[in-house]
Order: C-alpha cells, then structure tokens, then sequence
C-alpha cells in the first residue's frame, strides 16, 4: 500500500526528528508504516495519516523520549555503563588529542615528581632509626663566617666532644667520628683495600646500640688501636671463624 | 480504556504471554492485538512497549529477528527458551495478585 517514496518520507522525516538510534529506529519506522497503511486502508491521505499518527506518538517529543526509554532499559546493566562511558571518555581522548597529551603527560609528569619527592622524603626520614636511642642523638653541624666565606659543614672541632658533655647537662655522651679516606688492611702478608674505616670514641657502643655477637661492647674499643668489624669483614679476614688472637694491621 | 498506570507493572506479563500464543510478533502487531483482545480498552502506547521489548531482550528472555520488507525493516520478536519457562509462572502470578487485589479491595470477583 505504502509506496517507497511514503517510506523514505517517513525514514527522512523521522531521522530529521531525531530518531537515529541503531535498533529502534528501524522498529520505529515499520510501526508507524504499518499504523499509516491501517489509517489509509480507511480511506486518508498518507500525510493526514502520518500526522495522526505521529500525534499518538507525541511527536517529536514523543518519539525523542521513547527512544531515550527504550535505549535507557537496554542499557540498565553497570556493565553496559561504564563501558559507555569509558568509549566516549576514549573517544574524547582522540578527539582533542593534543589537549588529550598535554593533559595526560603533565599529570603524569607532576604525579612521577610527586612520587619521587615522597620516596625522597620517606628515605630522609627513615634511616638511622633502627638505633634504641635514635630520638636522642644529633648530629652537629657547623655553620661558619669566616673571611667573607660561608661554610655549611658536618664537621666539627675535635674538642666541641668532651666541651658539651662536661659543660652541658643536658648532653648525656658525645661521639667523634674521623673518615680518613681509605686504608690498607693487613693480615699477614697481603694488604686489602679497605673504604670504610672510620674512627671513634671509646664509648661508641653506649650511644649507638650496634647488636654485638662476639665480645664485650663496653671495653671493645677502651684500647687506642682496637677494631669492631662486622661479621661481613669477619668472615673476609677470618674464614675459618678462627677470630680470637689475631692481629689486623 | 484503562489507566496507563495500571498497566505498568503487567505489560511484560502482556508481552510474554503474547508471544507464547502466537510465536512471533512485531511490535506494531503487538499494540493491535492487545487493542484486540481487551475490546480496545488496552491501548499500548509505543512509549511504553518498545522500551519493555528491548529491556526483555537485554535479558536474554526475548530474542529477534529482522527481515527486510522492501525498504523498512521488520523486526520480529520471539520468546527464548528462559523466556518460555517464565511465563506460566509470570500469568500465574498476576493472577494470584487479581485474587489479592479483590480480597484487599473487598470486591467479588467471578
């Protein structure tokens, strides 16, 4: 009954109308050809039939809404959702591309930098806790005019040691340290190289609590020319755990 | 003719049901033969059906078929074999709710 040229008029007007969704614009179109060829049956002019029945519809609101309804109950699943969104986030990302990259490139930038001054920190923060009293050493630092120079140093006079605790209560010990580059380790005959050699006061062991597996901590270095080694350093010189009595130059 | 509002909640009970009987169905022939059936007390509006197919098909209780018409597409609707299973126990729901209703509402019903 309905000619093709009825039918592409109703296709092109109700895509003009805004119907456009895959699915149900296709259904749409054969109810309302099938609703028009009753009307006709009866004797009305297709459009005076297409009119009435876009009424009944509600028109283009009708229509609008019913598709929105009916694309609205097919996508009621989370899962549907958010793989909607996530295909128009996409396709947004593509569409503006350049302000897509700026976008992301400089978040990423920023959080990287973020990350890294947090690890920094952590980092600074973290170490040289594992000592029982690590809330009660300090560190001194000099800071120094002298000549138009500015030094910022951790270095300190030999006597600022036994100056604090005898004539600052609140300075319970103080421990020097002396780095001196690194020396040659001797055991009988063969010298051994070694960087971390470091000096220090008899009472070392008071201020840092170093766990201590063989000897006694609080005469260990009473002696000038006595030695702590760590058990690494132990097992390099003395292999054969033969460790008492020996001698390193 | 009957309130829209009444109709809500049993439309998909109307369409399973339908689609038991006759196998088949498009939509505009689903609004017809429901207009038939209640004497044209039961007008399905288009706003309503359509999106109630296209629900029941995205749970896999409804399934379809195309078939080209020249140029418009028909797209024809069947139950699946979940959507089968259901239906007697969809009808004999509601009508366990008529009974209800006419309990709670104290009105006989023949």
């Amino acid at each position: 009954m309905l000619t093709d040229d009825h039918i592409s008029y109703i296709i092109k007007d109700l895509n003009y109308r805004g119907i456009v969704a895959e699915g149900i614009q296709d259904e749409l179109v054969d109810h309302i050809c099938s609703a028009v060829e009753t009307e006709m049956a009866s004797g009305v002019r297709f459009i005076d039939a297409y009119h009435k029945i876009l009424k009944s519809f509600g028109h283009t609101a009708g229509l609008r809404e019913t598709q929105k309804q009916t694309i609205r109950s097919e996508n009621s699943k989370t899962k549907d959702m958010l793989k909607n969104y996530f295909t128009v986030a996409i396709r947004n990302l593509r569409k503006h591309s350049f302000y897509s990259f700026i976008n992301v490139a400089g978040l990423s930038i920023g959080l990287a930098i973020c990350m890294i001054i947090i690890l920094f920190v952590i980092n600074e923060i973290s170490y040289d806790k594992h000592f029982a009293n690590a809330d009660r050493i300090y560190r001194i630092k000099s800071e120094i005019k002298f000549g138009g120079n500015h030094y910022n140093m951790l270095y300190a006079p030999p006597v600022m040691a036994n100056t604090l605790v005898t004539e600052y209560p609140e300075v319970e010990a103080a421990i020097r340290f002396r780095e001196r580059g690194s020396y040659l380790v001797k055991r009988s005959v063969d010298n051994i190289k070694e960087d971390n050699v470091i000096w220090t006061d008899k009472d070392f062991f008071k201020v840092f609590s170093v766990p201590v597996i063989a000897g006694n901590p609080e005469t260990a270095l009473a002696e000038p020319n006595s030695i702590a080694i760590s058990e690494a350093i132990a097992n390099k010189y003395f292999p054969m755990k033969m460790r008492w009595g020996k001698l390193l130059y | 003719m009957h309130s829209p509002e009444l109709l809500k909640g049993t439309l998909q009970t109307i369409l399973l049901k339908l689609l038991k009987d006759h196998g088949k169905m498009y939509g505009y022939e689903i609004t017809q033969r429901v207009k038939e059936l209640s004497d044209g007390r039961i007008l399905l509006t288009e706003g309503a059906l359509y999106p109630s197919l296209h629900k029941l098909e995205a749970e896999g209780l409804l399934k379809t078929e195309t078939v080209m018409m020249g140029k418009r597409v028909r797209k024809y609707y069947t139950l699946t074999p979940v959507g089968k299973s259901l239906v007697k126990e969809r009808v004999s729901e509601f009508v366990d709710f008529i009974r209800t209703m006419g309990n709670v509402l104290q009105v006989e019903l023949n």
